[in-house]
């Protein structure tokens, strides 16, 4: 019981300030309004010289633009994410913590239009507690940030089963956990039987 | 002090237990495979009472117990009638055809993990269902209670003096490689 203590405190002062991340994240999500009602920040607009080489494709064109563009923190845009507009355009976007790069390739004028939506400190916050390794970042900074949320998300599970051990094993008769346990996982069960 | 806060760890802990292991799960899961998803199919008769309403083709398949969820995109054909039955984690796209009274049901149910992975998703009191509105309560209950973990969780450590050492350099390694990065990553 004294390891399992003691992990459950290494953990704990470890990862804290992943763990307040999510914790921030979730009170910051809870208070946004309807998706349809959410304002979009101001995007600063930027045209760029750009002539796309013959005989490339969509996806070498991308890349190129990602090289050109060098925007902080991005990475490739991967081919499945590529799209045409209405008119005929090459588009694509950027995605990182600090806001999004909306990029279109204008081939007939010769230029890149690149539109840059910034993120408020919410919505900051939100994309670094959600990048892990499946967005397989370029940048070492978000390389290294998705190897201490990584540890997050072990160490949230570890220190979930750790503390359980630790009531259980030392405070098991203690009445108002109980009554707290029941109505936590009652609540969760309830609500997972509704919304099944 | 002491004793207080130690009730208050303890019953925020095993309260939002099972939330935690909820988010972790999850985001396991985000983090390294995608949800399995099983897919099937059925061809159902109908009464042809429903004629060309989508809610009361819907409600006929209900009642027979074949679908369940909300009703989404009806789209109204001369000769069918498409719309979508989604629940967390379970959507299925019926096809209903005038001329032979019949609805073809595809369904994709991505079972317990698909489940969690919404519910990680979903949050807000904006939700029209009550059961995630109420959901929306508990995402941000748990949220403070992660908060108020870390809180009391420092104090309870500062008292103990035996771990004090390794605990101190725990936290101050932790803190300075993920502030540096955060700064670092707001920054850039």
């Amino acid at each position: 019981m004294r390891l399992i203590k003691r992990i459950h405190i290494w953990l704990g002062l470890a990862n804290l300030t992943v763990f307040l991340i999510y914790g921030v994240t979730g009170l910051a999500v809870t208070l946004l309004p309807a998706p349809e009602e959410r304002v979009r920040p101001q995007a600063r607009l930027e045209l760029v010289d750009f002539t796309a080489p013959a005989n490339l494709t969509d996806k070498q064109v991308a890349d190129l633009v990602w090289a050109r563009l060098g925007v902080p923190l991005s990475s490739p845009v991967p081919e499945w994410a590529l799209r045409r507009d209405a008119a005929n355009n090459l588009t694509f976007a950027f995605y990182t913590p600090n806001g999004i790069t909306h990029v279109t390739v204008l081939e007939a004028q010769g230029k890149l239009q690149a539109a840059y939506e910034p993120a408020g400190t919410a919505a900051f916050l939100n994309t670094l507690h959600a990048t892990t390794l499946r967005d397989r970042p370029t940048d070492w900074r978000l390389r290294a940030w998705v190897l201490y949320n990584e540890l997050g998300i072990v160490a949230l599970l570890l220190m979930s089963a750790s503390g359980l051990y630790l009531w259980l094993a030392s405070r098991r008769g203690h009445w108002p956990a109980r009554a707290c346990f029941v109505a936590g996982t009652g609540a969760l069960l309830i609500l997972y039987w509704l919304v099944r | 002090m002491y004793r207080w806060l130690r009730e208050i760890h303890l019953a925020l802990g095993v309260f939002s237990f099972g939330f935690l292991v909820l988010y972790g799960v999850s985001a396991v899961q985000m983090a390294h495979f995608n949800v399995p998803v099983r897919a099937s199919e059925a061809r159902v008769a109908l009464s042809g009472e429903a004629g060309g309403d989508a809610r009361a083709v819907a409600r006929e398949l209900m009642e027979r117990g074949l679908v369940r969820g909300v009703l989404r995109e009806v789209e109204a054909g001369e000769a069918s009638l498409r719309f979508r039955l989604e629940r967390l984690g379970t959507v299925h796209s019926v096809t209903y055809f005038h001329d032979r009274g019949e609805a073809l049901v595809h369904t994709r149910d991505s079972g317990l993990l698909g489940v969690l992975n919404r519910l990680h998703h979903t949050a807000g009191f904006w939700h029209e269902s009550p059961a995630l509105k109420a959901w929306g309560v508990f995402v941000a209950i748990t949220s403070a209670a992660l908060i108020l973990l870390a809180a009391t969780g420092i104090y309870l450590w500062s008292r103990l003096r035996n771990e004090r050492r390794v605990g101190a350099f725990l936290l101050a390694a932790g803190l300075m490689y993920s502030l540096t990065l955060v700064w670092l990553i707001r920054t850039a």
